[in-house]
């Protein structure tokens, strides 16, 4: 079965929404341990507070209200020792909410993770997020964490227990990464998933659909995630080689007909597996001048070579290469191409599928900050993003955002073109 | 009756001038602008420093914004800034690294992607983060890259001097004119023309003794427009640490981070 592309995949049909404010029951105790870890650390350091609050609003162009949300994040961090690098830090954050449009409410723990740095060292344990890769936006090599793409274009790292370290030594740096158990990325929500339409054999009727078959890897030691990255910076110029074997947080769909009773009557069984994997990935960034150029590809094996496993998702490459021009008192202008392939099932021609991306960021005054991103796919369908955001006082900032999906339906954004919509925010930080 | 005290008048305003003249001949230690110049240049500087600065902006509606950063430098080809409020940008840092060659490596942290990302160049008068000041009149000027012209010498005396960017320096600017005065060689007023226009004016005060150097606690950016201040910018600099000893590893993007 084929994998999908890394950014802004179209979700699998029948893709069932997870269960977004409660972390899978062998991780509770880890948790708990971590954020019992942090206070402690707090309450002996003399912690800072801090924290957001957040409203979103949104509007669809069908007139629906997609988002009408507010949350509130607390955030408590905080060093032992002193100095430029002290020996040990400590952060922890909380996030609560509310969204009346899809009557959600959470409350989660989001980060909790303590920090020791030794010499050349650095050794973070705890629930984080970490990022990897060198070029904008798509990432093909930023694996370690999880998506929550209830909506697609926000696409949120999740953080997730994680072991970290960090060895530095002169302009060389090498990062690894331990993930002891598997954390899905949330999946879009009933909006954003393509309709269920199985090619169905003669004689066969669809009588219902079940709930999905989620195949998610157990806690088990078999199951840890890890991951090796290697830096090198010379001059201007930083390359980086990765490698990661664990599970693509995004399922594969396939799946299963079962019999209802009466003859030539079935029900579909979804079924959503979750890829055993490992990844190579390269990238690289420099100046050459006043245009800095970007690069980045990684290409993933899976456990199903041939293409003949409908649970088990194709080899795929994804590769971006791009640059970065600051127009002189104008714009900010980044440039990529980027391109996808998935391995074909077997007997059938590869996916290949290649999209432009510009991002434009502009600084309009004091207050004001001006950006677009626009991504336009070979098939004619694309996503432009433009946004303004302007900041009212220290630490309150609006923002004005359409997402504009367009193209033919059957294309890569055009099926999403009933979701094109404007948000409005308004955030306090403190 | 009037023709004398005319005549008077004139015959003082000329000896006066004269005066003027002769004691500026004296008093002037400079007779040039490439001998100013490298008086400023030769003015002692701290190897390292650490800086709290304090930036408020105030817009054309007389509101205000502020950003808390601190900053340290080593020479003139080190230099991090690290944000320390308000708390939506906390966190963010900038890393320049000038090498020998003169060209220079920036990167910019930001703590809600975790990300260090290499920036491009080229954009040296773009504002400094949404500030009347732009990049290149944080990092400061390198002289080489003007030619000089002295204008005039005022009473102090203070030096006026005209700097015009060579196209080499990528200078947003046509031109600056400078007011240095002879006893502290630092500019106390400095003019950015555009266009032909006077686009900002910046203005230096507070200058103190701190460990034998002589830094200024507050710089003051106005931005003109059609020959009135539009908004302006006020950079205070307090708990200044210079010749310190600075980690070798500091400027690094393992730093940046932190």
């Amino acid at each position: 079965m084929r994998a999908h592309a890394l950014l802004l995949r179209r979700p699998r049909p029948a893709a069932a929404l997870h269960d977004r404010h409660t972390p899978p029951a062998p991780l509770r105790p880890a948790l708990a341990l971590v954020a019992a870890l942090a206070l402690g650390l707090a309450a002996a350091q003399g912690p800072q507070l801090s924290g957001r609050t957040e409203a979103v609003f949104g509007v669809a162009v069908d007139g629906s209200l997609p988002v009408a949300s507010a949350e509130l994040e607390l955030r408590l961090d905080g060093e032992v020792g002193s100095g430029f690098f002290p020996d040990a830090a400590y952060a922890a954050s909380v996030r609560a909410g509310h969204d009346a449009a899809t009557s959600a409410t959470w409350l989660e723990l989001d980060e909790a993770h303590a920090t020791l740095f030794l010499t050349d060292v650095d050794i973070t344990v705890g629930k984080q997020r970490r990022s990897w890769g060198s070029t904008d936006g798509v990432n093909p090599v930023d694996v370690l964490n999880p998506r929550d793409l209830s909506f697609p274009p926000g696409n949120e790292k999740i953080a997730v227990p994680m072991l970290y370290g960090a060895v530095h030594a002169g302009d060389a740096r090498v990062q690894l990464a331990v993930v002891p158990t598997f954390t899905a990325s949330r999946l879009p929500g009933e909006a954003w998933r393509a309709p269920l339409a199985p090619a169905l054999p003669p004689g066969v009727t669809l009588v219902g659909v079940l709930p999905p078959e989620v195949h998610e890897p157990a806690a088990d030691i078999g199951n840890v995630q890890f991951g090796a990255r290697a830096t090198l910076a010379a001059g201007a110029f930083d390359v980086s080689a990765t490698y990661f074997n664990g599970y693509r947080t995004e399922p594969t769909a396939s799946a299963k007909l079962l019999p209802a009773g009466a003859p030539g009557q079935f029900r579909l069984q979804p079924v959503l597996d979750y890829d055993r994997m490992q990844l190579l990935g390269l990238d690289f960034s420099g100046a050459i001048g006043p245009v800095v150029v970007r690069g980045e590809a990684a290409y993933e094996f899976t456990s199903d070579p041939e293409g003949t496993d409908p649970e088990v998702g194709n080899h795929s490459l994804q590769a971006v290469l791009g640059g970065e021009y600051a127009i002189p008192s104008g714009p900010r202008v980044v440039l990529q191409g980027i391109f996808d392939y998935t391995a074909p099932d077997a007997g059938e021609d590869p996916d290949l599928a290649f999209k432009v991306m510009t991002v434009m960021t502009h600084q309009a005054g004091a207050r004001t900050n001006l950006d677009l991103a626009w991504m336009q796919s070979l098939d004619g369908s694309g996503l432009a993003m433009p946004g303004v955001t302007y900041t009212f006082a220290d630490g309150v900032v609006g923002e004005a955002k359409a997402y504009v999906f367009y193209g033919a339906d059957g294309s890569e954004f055009g099926d999403w073109k009933d979701n094109s919509q404007v948000r409005v925010s308004v955030g306090y930080s403190f | 009756m009037k023709k004398p005290d005319a005549t008077r008048r004139l015959s003082a305003l000329v000896a006066a001038l004269a005066l003027a003249a002769f004691g500026l001949a004296f008093a002037q230690k400079y007779p040039d602008a490439d001998a100013l110049i490298a008086a400023v240049d030769a003015r002692p500087e701290p190897a390292t420093s650490q800086a709290t600065l304090t930036m408020t902006i105030t817009t054309a509606g007389g509101q205000t914004l502020s950003r808390e950063m601190q900053t340290w430098s080593e020479g003139t080809t080190k230099r991090i800034i690290k944000f320390t409020a308000p708390a939506d940008i906390k966190g963010s840092g900038f890393l320049t690294l000038t090498a020998a060659d003169g060209s220079e490596e920036k990167l910019v942290y930001l703590p809600a992607l975790d990300r260090v990302r290499r920036i491009a160049g080229g954009q040296q008068g773009d504002s400094f983060f949404g500030s009347d000041f732009a990049y290149e009149d944080i990092t400061g000027i390198d002289q080489e890259d003007y030619t000089h012209k002295l204008l005039e010498v005022r009473d102090g005396p203070v030096y006026v001097v005209e700097a015009v960017p060579t196209p080499e320096s990528g200078s947003s600017y046509e031109r600056l004119v400078l007011e240095v005065p002879e006893d502290t060689l630092i500019p106390q007023r400095v003019e950015y023309y555009r266009g032909g226009e006077l686009a900002k004016v910046l203005t230096v005060s507070g200058l103190t003794e701190v460990d034998g150097y002589t830094v200024a606690g507050e710089r003051r950016m106005e931005s003109v427009k059609g020959g009135k201040v539009s908004t302006f910018t006020v950079i205070t600099q307090t708990n200044l640490v210079l010749d310190e000893a600075l980690p070798a590893d500091l400027f690094t993007e393992r730093f940046l981070r932190r």
